[in-house]
């Protein structure tokens, strides 16, 4: 697995890649824009981590222009008061974002997901998430074992989530998908009430979710199958033994 | 010169110079006491009836007396009209008296030669006292002018000294030449980039003449009055509000029409009142100028405050990451497992440290600098708190966090990363300032116009009397001085309320702890709940 890191600060990369190589990718750099372009059409990475300020263009058109050939996953770097920077590069196809400065942990889920989502088109029927079994083939959600009975809106809601764990899906993505292409910006009320509901559905404690996590001004994400797994297992035994 | 020679000849077309002549020959004369024939004819009637009253009972006057008698009409003359008509009355007392009363009579043939000595004598003491006389009347009437004058200049600068701001000193000036001398007038004060502006102008009589740059500037410039009977000539009075050798400004007066130039006296007020008016615009300046140096040095002492907390807020992380780094590389082998993990930790912690701070210190500047944009979505107040929580991550590990909140909270219309950094600075100062295991709890409550949250932790509280400091710029609590920090984390909290409409305050908890209230206006946007 190759992955091409485009930023300007050498100390980034750096880090970037020392992190990256630890985990058994291969990494190329790029400091410009342009560079990463060429890199990028030349190399063929499998995944792309963008920096959104670059000098030379900004990181808005270098992915535009990735986009126009390429599907390759792209990571965009984003500061993190910046949410309308965040949806902007979502909305022209970016696969997700980490903002900095980031932990290595979270980086490294997000990228993981990224790759997984390349190779697997189809998501599996069945799914466990944390405390939570899906059976999309059966339409049947457990909670510890327990059936939980949602709605055909909250099914579809979750359903779309959990094909998509461990990325970010915008406000208006989910719109579309659950309530349909016609939807309109307006009825992201709608959506807050559904995911309050789904989380009372499957949140231990719906006030701090650790399952339907919100991204503020972005949209929301879904935990990732294995990370979730870290989190119970850290729940239920707090100090693990390295 | 040659610029206010062609304002002259753009101004003053040749039959308003040929009326300025004549106004000049005019204003010269005004100079002198020109008082008409009047007095003299009054004179010359006051001697002829004193004649005719002596006449009749001329036998029972001495000579003596009669000459004494005709000293009366010179000293009331001298006294009422001055020099000359006293003179006028001494001449024609003496022929008088030598025509009607000195035999021979009806001549002025004079039989005994002593009485030429006696009409010297009498022209002689009757021009004294004229001069003597009219001059005490000249000297009364200065003495009255000047008192008049310095009544009048008391008054101004009684007036000038009440006021703050240079506009007001240009509206008292001008009202003041309105009432005293009924023209039309304006004041004119350089503006910030130093061209002149008028400043007031007199609003019912307005100047009927437009101030002639060139002149205004020379003025200006020079310090010097030009009005009529000045070289260039111009139509209005320019007089420069002059304190020492600086020119603040300068007072345009219009003449009393073409007829009524200003005498000189008239002159010499105006310019005493712009002198008055010029130590005002310097005081109000200096005023200016010391109010501006107290709020440098405000601002100066709060940046050395910043500095100061900066310097040690930003090193004391950079300190330990630079001291652990040090020791995982030249003593690596040495240490022991633990001790590897511990330096890890201590870099990681420092860093986040110093994030945390590099927010606070962004969302400052962000909402000093009033770039701070309000992002206005419907939120969800769950969904809010939790965002806020998730936040906090480790740092609430081993607390117990209640959240309590009615079930039908509706939407609030807020920046959700703003309000959500508020919450993250009330509620890690609420894990901070309390001890470890010690629950934190947070409430939701529907007012009719609001929701307010309200944030209690069981630490070491706040006094009563610091409840409205905690939320200024850098304060901290001498309770919490032994944790690190900058005292800008409420500050912004408060910022960021009070850009939403709302409000935050404290209160000690009971029996110990703080409880920190937010209370956001619930008002609907304009359109439904649409989404930016």
């Amino acid at each position: 697995m190759t992955i091409l890191v485009i930023d300007d600060e050498a100390h980034i990369r750096r880090v970037l890649k020392v992190l990256l190589q630890t985990q058994n990718y291969h990494v190329i750099e790029a400091a410009t824009g342009a560079d990463g372009l060429v890199q990028t059409f030349a190399a063929a990475p499998d995944c792309v981590l963008l920096d959104i300020g670059l000098p030379d263009i900004s990181g808005f058109d270098v992915l535009q222009s990735i986009r126009r050939q390429s599907s390759v996953p792209v990571i965009m770097l984003t500061i993190r008061e910046a949410e309308q920077d965040k949806v902007r590069a979502l909305d022209m196809g970016a696969d997700d974002y980490v903002s900095k400065p980031f932990g290595a942990r979270e980086l490294l889920a997000r990228i993981r997901v990224a790759l997984r989502h390349r190779v697997h088109t189809t998501p599996p029927t069945v799914m466990r998430i944390g405390r939570l079994t899906l059976d999309f083939g059966r339409r049947w959600i457990e909670r510890d074992g327990q059936p939980v009975h949602l709605t055909p809106i909250e099914y579809a809601l979750l359903q779309e989530l959990a094909t998509n764990a461990g990325r970010v899906l915008t406000h208006q993505h989910l719109l579309r998908k659950v309530w349909g292409p016609m939807s309109e910006d307006t009825d992201a009320h709608y959506l807050r009430i559904y995911v309050g509901h789904l989380r009372k559905k499957i949140e231990q404690d719906p006030t701090r979710p650790r399952l339907i996590l919100t991204e503020p001004g972005v949209g929301y994400r879904m935990m990732a199958p294995e990370d979730c797994a870290e989190v119970s297992d850290k729940d239920s035994s707090p100090s693990p033994d390295p | 010169m040659e610029r206010r020679r062609k304002a002259q000849k753009r101004h003053h077309s040749p039959s308003t110079l040929i009326q300025w002549r004549v106004l000049d020959a005019r204003h010269q004369a005004s100079d002198k006491q020109n008082l008409g024939i009047g007095p003299y004819v009054a004179v010359v009637l006051m001697v002829g009836s004193l004649t005719a009253f002596l006449w009749i009972p001329r036998h029972l006057f001495e000579d003596v007396n009669i000459a004494l008698l005709y000293l009366l009409p010179v000293l009331y003359s001298a006294v009422k009209w001055g020099l000359r008509p006293a003179l006028l009355a001494s001449g024609l007392g003496v022929m008088s008296f030598d025509f009607f009363f000195i035999p021979p009579i009806f001549s002025y043939a004079v039989s005994d030669v002593r009485y030429l000595i006696s009409f010297a004598v009498f022209l002689v003491v009757a021009a004294l006292t004229a001069s003597l006389a009219s001059s005490l009347q000249q000297k009364t009437r200065e003495a009255e002018r000047r008192e008049q004058t310095t009544a009048l200049l008391l008054g101004v600068s009684q007036r000038l000294s009440r006021v703050s701001d240079v506009q007001a000193i240009g509206r008292i000036l001008v009202d003041h030449m309105v009432e005293t001398f009924g023209v039309p007038a304006a004041v004119l004060l350089p503006n910030q980039s130093g061209q002149l502006e008028i400043v007031a102008e007199s609003r019912e009589r307005p100047l009927t003449r437009r101030i002639n740059p060139g002149v205004l500037s020379w003025v200006y410039q020079h310090g010097q009055v030009a009005g009529y009977g000045t070289k260039p000539h111009p139509e209005m009075l320019y007089v420069p509000l002059k304190s020492e050798e600086t020119v603040y400004g300068v007072l345009c007066l219009g003449e009393y029409g073409l007829s009524h130039p200003f005498s000189h006296e008239q002159r010499a007020t105006v310019e005493a009142v712009a002198g008055l008016a010029a130590i005002s615009v310097a005081r109000v300046q200096a005023e200016a100028q010391a109010r501006t140096a107290e709020l440098t040095a405000e601002s100066e002492r709060l940046r050395t405050a910043l500095l100061d907390s900066l310097s040690h807020e930003l090193r004391t992380p950079v300190t330990a990451i630079l001291g652990a780094i040090d020791s995982l590389q030249e003593t690596r082998p040495k240490l022991t497992r633990e001790d590897q993990d511990l330096l890890v930790a201590t870099i990681r912690d420092s860093a986040m440290r110093m994030n945390r701070l590099i927010t606070n210190l962004l969302g400052m500047v962000r909402l000093e600098s009033g770039m701070m944009r309000l992002n206005r979505r419907p939120c969800d107040i769950a969904d809010l708190i939790g965002v806020a929580l998730a936040q906090l991550g480790e740092a609430l590990e081993g607390r117990p966090v209640l959240v309590a909140m009615p079930e039908d909270t509706s939407d609030l219309w807020v920046d959700d990363v703003l309000m959500e950094q508020a919450l993250v600075n009330v509620l890690s100062n609420a894990v901070k300032y309390s001890p470890e295991g010690s629950p934190v709890e947070i409430h939701v409550e529907r007012l009719p116009q609001a929701v307010r949250f309200s944030i209690r932790d069981y630490g070491i509280g706040i006094e009563a009397d610091e409840v409205d400091k905690l939320f200024e710029k850098f304060y901290r609590s001498p309770k919490a001085r032994r944790w690190p920090g900058t005292g800008l984390g409420l500050a912004i909290c408060q910022g960021i309320v009070a850009a939403h409409g709302g409000r935050v305050w404290a209160a000690p908890g009971a029996p110990q702890g703080t409880v920190i209230y937010i209370e956001l206006p619930c008002a609907e946007p304009a359109e439904g709940g649409a989404v930016q």
